[in-house]
């Protein structure tokens, strides 16, 4: 699905990591684990697209699908989930059947908040907002970026069967975190981003 | 239909997402529109208390401020309508999808220049009933509408790079002067004449070098934002 060789990014000089080789195959899930400041943020931000890396590089199909939950939702705080979710598929272009949302949107537990402002909701639904914001796409390769941090118990779980359920059907998922316990559940892959660091 | 067709059809399909999300979000919050008319009716208002001066220069005076007004509102709008997509990062969203950076730059040019067309009315209004400004001519529109081109491209070249580098706003409005110059002085030439004369013959150059400004700043403006993206990234 994915292969990335000798990765490294330094910003104002500062090395922040270098020589990083992923090999993330069709329905795995690899987690990224390592302290705060190890570099797991830029990491999938360079395997998402969004920046570049200084060396090394990323060999992904071109028609591999790719998509990003970040630390932020991202999401338009005065627009509602559903405006949202109309806004992103009108400029991405992708869009998954009305059913699959459906199912998705009831897995996330989010059917009777659709209206609902961003800036109205609690973290953790703007949290499951962002996710079916990312998921509407049918991302092959879907990147999350501390998707666990501050969700409570209910919330976590529910991610975990949403993660399972993506890696059944075909996905794979690249998914960070400082909470080893909890990645170690749903990862095939660990990979420590504090044997990177210089 | 070609490809090429195509790919010009979603192009300004996403032209007019962007543009309607942007109209969509500020006219729900109102913040920047709202702002930047109570700065420029409090502006107006004081120079109408401050200055009760004769018809002679009343025209001459009245020109420049109203541009100078104007091009500090344009600041307001331009840091207003950035903000909407960088306060929670939707931008790098916006471009991991594949938009181009000329498109989301011509996309802010045309939000920015929709919400400056409601303040210049509002401006020109204020002018009309407060300083009994009379326009002889009705190319002021046009010439309104042309600065308005301009003035919109600049101060997003200008605010994009500003708030993507985290610089202090009030760097923007030392930044924006130099660059606006061609069109506040075209600008305040232009609407002296049309105050006064109302010929139009008189203009014709300045509204050349309007146009021609217009274009080249949004041409670079396109092609500078869509290599600072790819330098950034």
């Amino acid at each position: 699905m994915i292969k990335a060789n000798n990765l490294s990014k330094s910003f104002n000089g500062n090395r922040i990591f270098s020589g990083i080789n992923l090999n993330v195959k069709k329905s795995t899930i690899l987690g990224v684990v390592g302290n705060n400041g190890s570099g797991k943020t830029t990491l999938l931000k360079i395997v998402a697209g969004i920046i570049n890396s200084d060396t090394g590089n990323i060999n992904l199909n071109a028609n591999i699908k790719r998509d990003f939950l970040g630390h932020e939702n991202m999401l338009y705080q005065n627009f509602s989930i559903s405006e949202n979710i109309d806004f992103f598929s009108d400029i991405s272009g992708f869009r998954i059947s009305s059913e699959l949302q459906d199912e998705i949107e009831k897995a996330l537990g989010l059917q009777n908040l659709l209206g609902k402002k961003i800036s109205d909701l609690s973290y953790g639904q703007s949290k499951k907002a962002s996710m079916l914001r990312s998921l509407i796409s049918s991302p092959d390769l879907l990147v999350l970026d501390e998707p666990f941090s501050n969700l409570d118990s209910e919330s976590t779980d529910s991610f975990i069967s949403i993660l399972k359920t993506l890696k059944k059907e075909n996905k794979s998922v690249i998914i960070s975190s400082n909470r080893k316990d909890v990645v170690g559940l749903v990862s095939d892959d660990l990979l420590n981003m504090d044997d990177y660091n210089e | 239909m070609n490809s090429n067709s195509e790919n010009i059809t979603k192009d300004i399909k996403t032209l007019f997402s962007l543009f309607k999300k942007d109209l969509k979000l500020e006219f729900r919050s109102l913040s920047t529109i709202l702002i930047t008319i109570v700065f420029t009716a409090l502006i107006v208002v004081l120079f109408n208390i401050a200055f009760p001066f004769g018809v002679a220069q009343k025209n001459e005076i009245i020109s420049i401020i109203i541009w100078v007004v104007f091009l500090f509102s344009s600041l307001i709008v331009s840091s207003g309508m950035i903000e909407l997509d960088t306060k929670d990062n939707s931008l790098e969203l916006i471009l991991m999808y594949g938009i181009k950076s000329e498109i989301y730059f011509l996309s802010k040019v045309l939000s920015v220049f929709t919400i400056l067309s409601i303040v210049q009315l509002t401006i020109f209004s204020l002018f009309y009933v407060l300083f009994q400004l009379s326009f002889q001519n009705p190319v002021i529109i046009l010439v309104a509408i042309l600065t308005n081109i301009g003035i919109s491209s600049i101060t997003v070249i200008l605010g994009i790079l500003s708030v993507r580098n985290n610089l202090n706003q009030n760097i923007l409005s030392i930044l924006v002067i130099p660059f606006t110059l061609p069109y506040l002085l075209g600008a305040v030439e232009v609407t002296n004449q049309l105050t006064e004369s109302g010929n139009i013959n008189y203009i014709l150059n300045s509204l050349y070098a309007i146009v021609a400004f217009d274009l080249i700043f949004l041409i670079s403006g396109a092609l500078l934002i869509g290599v600072y993206f790819k330098l950034e990234k």
